[in-house]
Parts: C-alpha cells; sequence; structure tokens
C-alpha cells in the first residue's frame, strides 16, 4: 500500500533520527495531518458554505463556521494529548525460540491523561494503548520474528486521533528496546560423556522426566511457572530442580560435534539450562568465547545471550 | 522454561474489549430524534413512521443484545423505502425532496452501523441535515437545538478516539466532555469574528426553491370564507421598522396581490405576474434613501409576493416592481425576509366625504390589458344583483357618484360584520346583498367590485393586511395573520385608481382600531391560537409575549438577516473603505492573535505558580476576615491565627475557618 504523502515524509524524517530508550513527545518530533475523515469533514464544511452561500443563510454560515472552529481547536487538542508523552524502553529478559516475545515500552505523562494512544509497527495495524497518565504504565509490544538473535524494536508508530478523528497526530520513534531470543531448548546427547560418567548423573533424559513441579511460592520467576499446567487445572506450579550436581560442569560446543549449528546449540542451550535448575555451577565455551563456571541467575543469562548471539 | 503466555491472556482481555466497544445507540437515537423534531415538519408520514420504526428497532436489539440485521431485511427495506420514496414524490424535485432523501438515507445508514465508517457516515449526513434545517426555520430555538445535536454528533465521535478505557467508565467521561466543552466555549469568539467578517458573496449559481411547503396567510386567490380563517390564527406576517413616524392606522394598507378575475364565487389573479427569468437568492441588499422609508421583516410565506404601503418604491435589491404597483421578491421567501421601501408621507384623500377612501398614484397597469378590470361572470349569476346595479345606475348618472352610492349603500342597509358568515350558493353575491347581509371584508370587497364592474366601471379586489400593532414603545410594528384584509380599487375617469374600503362603511373600528381589538368579541377570533387569547386578559403573559417578540425580531434582525450589507458597513465603519485586502490580513491578525494567545496561555500555565483548592479558599476567607479588621500578621501560622481569633469573631465563622485551617494543615504536612 502506497503511504499518502505526509506519512511518508515522516517515515523519512524518522528513518534518520536517532536511537534512544528514552523519548519525549514535543513538536519536535509530532507530525499532525488531517485523517481521511478530516479531508472529508473537510468536504463537508466546503458544502456547507456553498449551501449557505447559495440560499444566503446566515444561521448555515454559522454552523459553518462552528464546526471549522471545532476543526480548528480540534488540531490544538490532538497535538497538546500526546505532547508532553514520555517513551522508554523497559527491561525484558528475552524468550526461547518458538514463543512469543514482547518488547516492553513505558509510557508516561507528567500532566493530565494521553486519550486514544494507539501503538503499532506500521500505520494500519494499530492497536490501543490502556491508560495513559501520570503513573509509568508497561505495554506490551509484540516481536514480528521468532529466530534465534537479538533483536532491536522496529520503528514504533504511536498516533493519535483524539478528540473526533479529524486530526492525528503520529510519531516514529526507534525506541532502544531489545529482545533475546534463546535457542530452543532441545535434550541431546554429548559425545564426550566424561562428565556425566564422573558424575554419575545421566545427562541424556527426557526433557519431561527433566522438570519435577512444585506449588508457586512467592518470589519465583514467573517464567517458570507451567502455564499449561495453569490452564488446565488453575493450579501454579513452578518448575523445581530435581538434582543436585556439585562439581563444576562444562557446556563446550566440540561435544556436540557431528550435528549442525542450530541444533548444537539447542542442546547446549537445554544442558545449561538443566544445570542452572540444578543449581550447579557451570562454564561455556564457545568458539568466540568462553565463560567461567558460576552459577548465578546474571551467569546464567550471560550464557543464553551468547548461546542466542553465536 | 515457558514463559510465552505471560503477557497473552492481558492482551487478549485487551482485545476483546476493544472489539466489544459499545456503539453509541443511545447517542444516536438522540441525534435522529432531534433532526425528526426538526425535521418533521415536512417529512411525509411514512417517512417519519419509518424513523420511529428503525429507532425502535436498533434499540430493542440493543437492549437485547441481539444480532445486527441480516442483509435481506436490510435490502429490502431499502429497497422498499427507496421505492416508496420514488412513488411518493414522483420525481418534483424541491428543497424538501432533497433533505428528505439525505434523512432517509442517514436512517437506513443508522439501521446498519457496524463499523466506524457507517458511524461516520450517519454522523456526517446528520450535520449536513443540521445546515439543511435552517433552511426551513430560523428560530432561536431552531438553532439552540440544532446546535445541541452538533454536541451529541461530537460527543459520538469523541468516543470512536478516545479509545476503549474511557468508554467503559462512566467516570473518565466527565473529564472528557469537560475537555470539550472547554473547546466549545473557545471556539465562541473565533465563531463570532468569522460570521461577522467573513465575506459574504453573492450566490454563486441558481439553486432549486420551490418548495412544497404550506405557505401561510393570504393567497392568491379570494373564496368568500377565506380570510375570516386568517382570523383564528394569531401567527405574524411580519414586522416593519419606519425611518420616521409611524403613518396613522387607517393609512396603513398592506398591499399584497391583486385579484381581477371573478368566476361569481371566487376572485383570483388572472395571470400570475412573475417574471419568467430564474433568479439567484438576493441578499437583499438595503438602498440609503434620504426621505421616509421602511424595513419589513416577512416571516417566510413561501411564495412571491410583497408587501407594501401603497405608492412605495422598492429600496431594496431582492425586490421586483410588478404589475399595479405591486411588488415581487426574486425567489421565494423560504426564510425570513427583509426588504426596504419608500413611502409618500403626505395625505390624499379623493373625497372628504367618503372616509377610507384615497387616491393612488401608482396603480396603474403597465404590460397587461385594462379590459382586465372589467371582467365579470356569466350573465345567468347573481340576477338579483345585475338588476340593483342597472336601477342604481339609473339614478346615479357618473361613476363617481354611482361609486359613492354603492359604498353608502353598505351603510345604510342594516349589513352586519361577522367573523363566521354564511355558507352561501349559487349566487352567492346575491345571497349576500340581499339575504343574510352578514359578511367578513372578502364578501364586501367582492361583491362591491363585482357591482362596480358590472356598471362599467373598472375595479379590482385587493388582498394584502391592514393595519398592526405597535411594539417595543412604538418602535416597530408587528402585523398578524389576524390583521389580513380585502379592500377594492376603483378606476374613476379623470381622477385614475382609487383605493376603497366597503369594510369601513360597515364596520369602521376595523380600520381604525385594527383586528385585534375589534374581533376581541367576535365569535371564531384567534380559535386555533387559544393561548394568545388567554394571554391576551393577563398582563405578566402579554409582557412575556412582548418581550420573546422583541428577542425573535431581535434575533431576525441580527443574525438570521446579518448578510452582505451589514457586513460591508459593519467592516468600513471599523477600517474605512471596504475591500477584501482588508478583510483578509483582518483575518490573518486575528489568526496570529489567537495563536499568539493560546501558545502564551500554555506557557503561562506551564510557569504558573497554582494554588490549590483550599489554599484559594482560606485566602478568600483572610480577605474577609481582613476587611472585618482582622488582619493575620505577617509570618503569623493558620493555626496561630485560628487561636488569636478564637474570640473575636463569631462562632460560626470560627468554625468554618477551622475545618479550613485542619484541612490546609492536612495538605500541607501529609506528603
Amino acid at each position: 500500500m502506497k503511504l499518502p504523502l505526509a506519512e511518508r515524509i515522516g517515515e523519512m524524517i524518522a528513518s534518520k533520527g536517532r536511537r534512544d530508550r528514552y523519548f519525549k513527545l514535543s513538536q519536535k518530533n509530532i507530525y499532525i495531518f488531517p485523517t481521511a475523515a478530516g479531508f472529508v469533514f473537510l468536504a463537508l464544511l466546503l458544502l456547507m458554505l456553498v449551501t449557505a452561500i447559495n440560499y444566503q443563510n446566515s444561521l448555515i454560515y454559522l454552523v459553518t463556521f462552528f464546526l471549522g472552529a471545532i476543526f480548528f481547536f480540534s488540531i490544538w487538542l490532538c497535538f497538546l494529548n500526546i505532547s508532553g508523552l514520555e517513551v522508554s524502553s523497559g527491561q525484558e529478559d528475552g524468550v526461547f525460540e518458538g514463543e512469543l516475545g514482547y518488547f516492553s515500552v513505558r509510557f508516561k505523562k507528567e500532566e493530565g491523561e494521553v486519550y486514544g494512544l494507539k501503538a503499532g509497527y506500521s500505520a494500519d495495524k494499530m492497536s490501543f494503548v490502556s491508560r495513559v497518565n501520570s503513573e509509568l504504565s508497561e505495554f506490551p509490544m509484540p516481536a514480528p520474528s521468532l529466530k534465534r538473535g537479538k533483536h532491536t524494536m522496529k520503528r514504533l508508530r504511536l498516533e493519535s486521533r483524539f478528540p473526533f478523528g479529524l486530526i492525528k497526530a503520529w510519531t516514529w520513534l526507534k525506541l532502544d528496546a531489545e529482545l533475546y531470543i534463546f535457542p530452543k531448548p532441545v535434550a541431546g546427547s554429548a559425545n564426550v560423556s566424561e562428565f556425566a560418567s564422573e558424575t554419575g548423573v545421566n545427562s541424556v533424559q527426557k526433557s519431561d522426566e527433566f522438570n519435577e513441579l512444585r506449588s508457586y511460592q512467592a518470589g519465583d520467576s514467573f517464567k517458570r511457572i507451567n502455564w499449561k499446567k495453569y490452564a488446565s487445572s488453575e493450579v501454579l506450579l513452578v518448575r523445581d530442580a530435581d538434582f543436585a550436581v556439585s562439581d563444576a560442569s562444562r557446556v563446550r560446543w566440540q561435544d556436540y560435534e557431528p550435528h549442525g549449528k542450530e541444533e548444537r546449540l539447542r542442546f547446549m542451550c537445554d544442558r545449561i539450562c538443566r544445570l542452572y535448575q540444578a543449581k550447579q555451577a557451570f562454564a561455556m565455551e564457545l568458539p568466540v568465547v568462553v565463560l567461567e563456571p558460576d552459577l548465578s541467575e546474571a551467569h546464567f543469562h550471560e550464557c543464553l545471550r551468547q548461546l542466542a548471539l553465536y | 522454561m515457558n514463559s510465552t503466555q505471560q503477557t497473552l491472556p492481558e492482551k487478549e482481555a485487551f482485545n476483546n474489549v476493544f472489539s466489544a466497544r459499545a456503539q453509541p445507540v443511545g447517542a444516536l437515537l438522540l441525534i435522529i430524534s432531534i433532526q425528526l423534531l426538526s425535521h418533521g415538519s415536512y417529512l411525509p408520514l411514512w417517512l417519519i413512521s419509518f424513523t420511529v420504526f428503525v429507532g425502535l428497532y436498533r434499540l430493542l436489539a440493543y437492549k437485547r443484545n441481539s444480532r445486527p440485521v441480516s442483509k435481506v431485511v436490510k435490502t429490502t427495506l431499502a429497497l422498499g423505502s427507496c421505492a416508496v420514496f420514488i412513488a411518493y414524490y414522483r420525481g418534483s424535485f424541491s428543497v424538501e425532496m432533497a433533505s428528505a432523501f439525505l434523512f432517509l438515507t442517514a436512517v437506513l445508514k443508522f439501521l446498519e452501523i457496524k463499523t466506524d465508517k457507517d458511524l461516520l457516515i450517519t454522523v456526517y449526513t446528520m450535520l449536513y441535515l443540521c445546515c439543511v434545517s435552517f433552511l426551513f426555520s430560523q428560530s432561536i430555538v431552531h438553532t439552540f437545538l440544532q446546535i445541541a445535536l452538533i454536541a451529541v454528533c461530537l460527543y459520538v465521535l469523541l468516543l470512536q478516539n478516545v479509545g476503549p478505557e474511557f468508554v467503559l467508565t462512566s467516570s473518565s467521561l466527565s473529564s472528557l466532555s469537560k475537555i470539550v466543552g472547554k473547546l466549545l466555549l473557545v471556539s465562541i469568539p473565533l465563531v463570532i469574528v468569522f460570521f461577522l467578517f467573513f465575506p459574504r458573496i453573492a450566490p454563486l449559481w441558481h439553486m432549486p426553491f420551490k418548495t412544497q411547503q404550506a405557505s401561510t396567510g393570504i393567497s392568491n386567490a379570494m373564496s368568500p370564507g377565506d380570510i375570516a380563517e386568517l382570523t383564528k390564527s394569531s401567527e405574524i406576517a411580519f414586522r416593519v421598522d419606519f425611518s420616521g413616524r409611524v403613518p396613522e392606522k387607517s393609512r396603513l394598507y398592506w398591499r399584497g396581490l391583486v385579484l381581477d378575475q371573478f368566476d361569481g364565487r371566487e376572485w383570483r389573479q388572472a395571470i400570475e405576474y412573475y417574471p419568467a427569468k430564474r433568479y439567484k437568492v438576493d441578499p437583499g441588499e438595503l438602498y440609503d434613501y434620504q426621505g421616509a422609508s421602511y424595513q419589513v421583516m416577512l416571516e417566510p410565506h413561501h411564495n412571491r409576493w410583497a408587501f407594501s404601503l401603497e405608492d412605495s418604491q422598492a429600496l431594496s435589491s431582492n425586490l421586483l416592481p410588478a404589475e399595479m404597483g405591486l411588488f415581487n421578491f426574486k425567489t421565494d421567501a423560504i426564510q425570513a425576509t427583509r426588504y426596504k421601501m419608500s413611502y409618500s408621507e403626505s395625505i390624499d384623500i379623493g373625497d372628504e366625504t367618503l372616509p377610507f377612501v384615497r387616491k393612488l398614484s401608482k396603480a396603474d397597469r403597465l404590460k397587461t390589458t385594462p379590459r382586465q378590470d372589467l371582467q365579470r361572470p356569466h350573465k345567468s349569476i347573481n340576477p338579483r344583483t345585475q338588476q340593483f346595479v342597472r336601477e342604481m345606475k339609473a339614478r346615479y348618472r357618473t361613476p363617481e357618484s354611482l361609486f359613492i352610492a354603492l359604498m353608502k349603500h353598505f351603510s345604510q342597509e342594516s349589513f352586519y360584520y361577522t367573523l363566521k358568515p354564511d355558507v352561501a350558493g349559487e349566487h352567492f353575491v346575491d345571497e349576500f346583498l340581499f339575504d343574510s347581509k352578514k359578511g367578513f371584508c372578502a364578501h364586501y370587497a367582492g361583491s362591491l367590485a363585482y357591482m362596480l364592474r358590472l356598471a362599467s366601471i373598472p375595479a379590482r379586489v385587493v388582498i394584502g393586511y391592514q393595519g398592526g400593532e405597535l411594539r417595543d414603545s412604538g418602535r416597530y410594528l408587528v402585523v398578524h395573520q389576524y390583521d389580513a384584509h380585502a379592500w377594492i380599487e376603483v378606476f374613476l375617469p379623470g381622477k385614475g385608481w382609487h383605493r376603497a374600503d366597503p369594510t369601513a362603511m360597515v364596520a369602521p373600528e376595523r380600520i381604525l382600531d385594527g383586528g385585534a381589538e375589534s374581533f376581541r368579541e367576535k365569535e371564531g377570533f384567534l380559535e386555533d391560537s387559544p393561548f394568545s387569547s388567554v394571554g391576551q386578559h393577563l398582563a405578566l403573559v402579554k409582557w412575556m409575549n412582548q418581550y420573546i417578540d422583541k428577542l425573535s425580531y431581535g434575533w431576525q434582525k441580527w443574525v438570521v438577516n446579518y448578510n452582505q450589507g451589514e457586513h460591508q458597513s459593519l467592516v468600513s465603519s471599523l477600517m474605512g473603505e471596504y475591500s477584501l485586502v482588508k478583510i483578509a490580513s483582518l483575518f490573518a491578525y486575528f489568526v496570529i492573535s489567537v495563536f499568539v494567545a493560546v501558545f502564551s496561555y500554555l506557557w503561562l500555565k506551564k510557569y504558573a505558580f497554582k494554588y490549590t483548592w483550599v489554599e484559594k479558599k482560606y485566602m478568600m476567607w483572610c480577605y474577609l476576615l481582613r476587611r472585618m479588621g482582622r488582619q493575620r500578621e505577617v509570618g503569623e501560622t493558620p493555626r496561630s491565627y485560628l487561636e488569636r481569633l478564637h474570640n473575636n469573631i463569631p462562632g460560626f465563622m470560627y468554625a468554618v475557618l477551622k475545618g479550613l485551617t485542619e484541612e490546609l494543615e492536612r495538605k500541607q504536612y501529609s506528603s
């Protein structure tokens, strides 16, 4: 679909803009233009004016000017509505391949409220953002791609047609929001089973057996909740480690030799998840990076990120 | 590890809210009802009932949350109503037909509203219908009704654009209506400036103008009972401003039409003396005139004729001189129309012995044949009258003496003036003159003109209004429908045309005191307007009526008829000579100053120090106490001030101040 000129100019300017974690909307980055409905409204006003002239009817003049004034002032209202809106990117841990990922976008407006705010990646696919006011609110923007890797958010379009849908004020923001999509954990066997034999733990397990469920406690990560179980039984269950490994484990790229790149990463990911859940310190080796043994959450995430990036 | 569905439930709920966004059925029904009320006067009954049906249907469907109308039903209704529409109007094009069609489309669209686009079409159509409605009514009440309609339309548009959560809660709507209220208030000055200064241009092209609306007031045919019918109505026909002294009532003969064709029962126009040319709507420019003049503000009567005093001359551009000293408008008077005329203040009575006879200087025929004034119906009708005229003619040899004798006949014989004359048969003039002798002005004028024609004296019937009521301490004259009157014009050889009023011979009080006074006791007067006849007796109601009339006259003069002339004189009084360049620069200055004003307001608001409501209230009280001589010292805290005042001020004030102080302290130190 070919975009109207005003939209194209807006996009062109926005594409040259800087990428940032925080934006405040002002006359510098807000575009404002009549909508299609607004142009029809203007045509209607013209028709009314011609009617007033041809019938020499003062009251039709009056109505025309009244509606004209409303159109005129709704330009201001539309601008003031989204002016001062603060947009920033929130923190997202990342998701595994095949899951739906969301970028976190945060909205805030110091004074007043933003009415009818819509967000989206393109002008024709926008959805309403609920209540934006002086309290910070978070809005999940779906990530379009499901592929492994590090994704930065596409240019974000924010739009409002408040008050009467005659005028639209919009902006394009290159918001610095990131989302890591980690390899999908798939159980697989390592060629070198020295660690497994040393520790006496069979690392090749079916992933179903891998999980043991216990009931949810405050402080547990949402990501560990078994949502499928929740949907069927309405009981919050959390995956728990079922075994503890005291030795340092090394998850190495070369151990999964004969498989392809993606498969290897998936196996490694699965292994890391298990080790982390087992509260075992582990190290990870990729051809480009070696991460020393640790059992902290930060370390775990760093490993996942490296897997996503490789 | 599965974090997939963490945000999904929320998202789905959100989408559901969005799709279930309630259509503003209530607001739309309100819009349709307002338009039904404003357009109901000319809409055909079937369309009104169809609208009511659709409205109720939608309401029920909404209440029961049932599925939308099926396609088959929709198509059937649309095709059916269009077929009825075509059959009803049968190709006759008029303003009513066009706006009825718009109305029908809006109603049909309302039936099937599903998307935002449908809604938009309905709302826009309604906004245009709002404009069209002003072609049919220009009253203050109607204007306010239409402004309310615009407000509801804006409300509907607003609901479509504020996002779902505001639609669902009513509390957030109050903050929204505040914003919109502010918007409307801010627009008022802009609207006023545009209304006053936007150049008023002449019509661009000819518009369809023939309306089917029943005309009010006198018509171009006069049957015996016609004018008596009008005495039932207290509606206003027109209002008049005189430049100088208002002439005496007996001189206020407002000529409307000359009826010169008589068929034995009914007088009518032989030819409709309208110009063949199709005119655009004239803005009604008023010309300057030094001598005595008057301005008429005519209530729309949906006809071409204008009312004028005898021997008047047109002083406004919307008038066209017609035959026999009459005037026509360029287009049908479908809206309140103002025109200006000159008149001569000199009193020229043809015959001292006969009051209510006056010589006319501008009543001659110009294009049509003068023989028309001698036309009479077939010989077999009214034999007794013919016999009577032959006898009279034998006694009075000159036309003038015969005319005077016939006039005097009405006062000498026992004629009776009544608003409810008998319904007469075939020889209507015979029955009236010799049997019943009871009649209204139409009977006297019609039979006198007939008798004069039988005597070969050119004569014709004139209908219009006579007299009027002075309002607002004599500042303007109001002519009501019950002032409708018929009289004759007679041609006396060597002396020219004269106006003569046979009614005055029978009931001179009709002319001297006016319609309202002379009819008061008569049966049938104001029969159709019971409220106004009741009101005549109550001083308060009378005063209110007068006040309302003054208001609506002012509205007609300053708003409805604000046009090119007023616009130009306003601009030139402010800026010297009128020119479009000046107007353009004025608008440029205005728009710039509005921008500057709004931005400086916003800037000031941003940096201005704001007091809370409690602080404002407290400061008001401090001011009040200072006026009482109990000033708060510099540096004194509210608490110590309160303690100091404890026994110095009345108890109730102390209580209020105590409450305020406590609230203030709570606000100040809580956060």
